[in-house]
């Protein structure tokens, strides 16, 4: 897994000062305009696309499997490390938007606007949407050849199974508050499904 | 004697193309070419071994276990280095070590001096032939048992394959490791390989030692009025030329008492792979 997570590192090494710098921007464009909560969502989320979709491109361009797969590394294992670099650059792009958050309330002294819940809900529910479609990203980038460029339409497909559950299963406001609180597990949930699935899909297919 | 790689009856179907019940067995010490036209199923042959393609039937053990339980031990070389062309000689081995406890780091150095690969330039920087040094010392420095090697000396200069040849010599001084190498470059693999896998449209038309097959096979020239009283027992293959013609004998002290006005040479594996395909 080491050698899976530093190859990961080392081609991400020299594109990370820009991504920085691009969080940087968004938080000066985002905060003043939407909120603190909203640019970190937004940031994590950017974050988190582009060192995910950068190691799926590496991959493919580079052949880096037929390399990886002839080292001690067997194909579960290469699809764990996906998963281990969406959920790590899910954290550091967090942790990172709350530091640049925070220099802008030094600089700034504007102070949060949302209470508490809102702020955890909010939170909560970007992140849960963030860890779904882009394990969905995974799936499908394993299931097809070319699904990596999948995976700007895969953010739309959360939002298309919540359009038709509102539509077609009549959910309340109290059954899509309760949905809100356990979204997390939720995400967890189909993120290991799809996880489980890609394992599936990888083990079968011939390189 | 142990058996690095011991193939029974491997199978594989796609669409336009199969491998067909293919076995083989290479052993320590040895040196085996894996030699057809392109499409033939060489790449293929080593991506099954290697786990990169799901065979539909047939056994492959590496001294008589499966893939998983030896990666550690198992070298592989492609022509192309898969790995992320921004990388440098150092950071190839900071990503690979950790997956490797007998990896060594001296023998690592010492072999990006003698190939002179600095450091600290990206792969993308380097040509084909230190691309191909470097994927190399990164496969040595595992102290691995087994190479496999796919084309690895295609589009490389004379000196440079030459001194490939030389690393792969070095390699099999020790008598326990061995060597599955698939090569066009046939003059360089006739140096090295005690064994031939000859793969024709995905089977094997030849499974032989290189000595069985000098002392099996030669080569004829004759004219066509020649050709036409030869019994046809003798002959694997021919060839039509402006002038003459060219076959592929075999049973060659019978052929010779029979018809000794007809010139013969040894078989090397150039004219081997022209006659047979």
């Amino acid at each position: 897994m080491k050698t899976l997570l530093l190859e990961n590192y080392y081609s991400n090494k020299n594109y990370l000062p820009t991504l920085f710098l691009i969080l940087i921007f968004y938080g000066i464009v985002f905060i003043s305009s939407m909120g603190y909560v909203t640019y970190i969502v937004i940031s994590t989320s950017v974050f988190a696309v582009s060192i995910l979709s950068r190691s799926l491109f590496m991959d493919s361009q580079y052949k880096w499997f037929y390399s990886a797969l002839s080292l001690p590394i067997n194909r579960k294992r290469f699809i764990q490390s996906k998963f281990l670099i969406m959920y790590l650059s899910l954290i550091i792009g967090f942790l990172v938007s709350i530091l640049i958050s925070y220099v802008y309330y030094l600089l700034t002294k504007e102070t949060l606007n949302e209470p508490w819940d809102v702020i955890v809900m909010i939170l909560s529910l970007g992140l849960s949407y963030n860890v779904i479609f882009l394990s969905l990203g995974i799936f499908l980038n394993f299931l097809y050849e070319n699904g990596k460029y999948l995976l700007s339409i895969t953010y739309l497909i959360p939002i298309g199974i919540i359009f038709i559950a509102v539509k077609f299963f009549h959910l309340n406001l109290d059954s899509i508050m309760s949905l809100v609180n356990y979204s997390p597990i939720i995400a967890v949930i189909i993120s290991f499904i799809l996880y489980l699935l890609t394992v599936r899909v990888f083990s079968r297919r011939d390189l | 004697m142990k058996k690095s790689i011991n193939v029974h009856n491997l199978s594989k179907q796609f669409k336009n193309f199969s491998l067909n019940k293919l076995s083989f067995i290479l052993n320590e010490g040895e040196v085996t070419g894996l030699i057809g036209r392109n499409g033939s199923g060489k790449t293929t042959l080593i991506k099954s071994l290697i786990g990169l393609v799901n065979p539909d039937s047939g056994d492959i053990k590496f001294w008589n276990e499966d893939l998983d339980q030896n990666k550690d031990k198992i070298g592989v070389v492609f022509d192309d280095f898969n790995i992320n062309m921004f990388l440098t000689a150092q950071e190839v081995e900071k990503i690979q070590k950790p997956s490797f406890s007998n990896w060594d780091s001296d023998l690592y150095s010492n072999l990006l001096e003698r190939f002179e690969i600095p450091k600290n330039i990206k792969i993308k920087d380097m040509s084909k032939g230190m691309k191909m040094k470097l994927q190399i010392a990164s496969v040595l420095a595992r102290k691995p048992k087994l190479l496999i090697l796919d084309e690895i000396t295609s589009g490389l200069d004379p000196v440079m394959r030459d001194s490939i040849i030389d690393i792969l010599f070095d390699f099999i001084q020790d008598e326990t490791n061995s060597i599955l190498i698939s090569s066009h470059n046939l003059e360089d693999l006739e140096q090295i390989i005690d064994n031939v896998l000859f793969i024709k449209e995905g089977s094997f038309i030849f499974n032989n030692s290189i000595l069985d097959i000098k002392d099996n096979y030669v080569i004829a020239y004759c004219n066509k009025e020649d050709f036409e009283r030869i019994d046809p027992e003798f002959i694997i293959n021919n060839k039509e030329h402006d002038y003459n013609m060219e076959l592929l004998i075999q049973h060659p002290d019978q052929f010779r008492n029979q018809y000794p006005e007809i010139q013969t040479e040894a078989v090397n594996l150039n004219e081997l792979f022209k006659l047979v395909n």
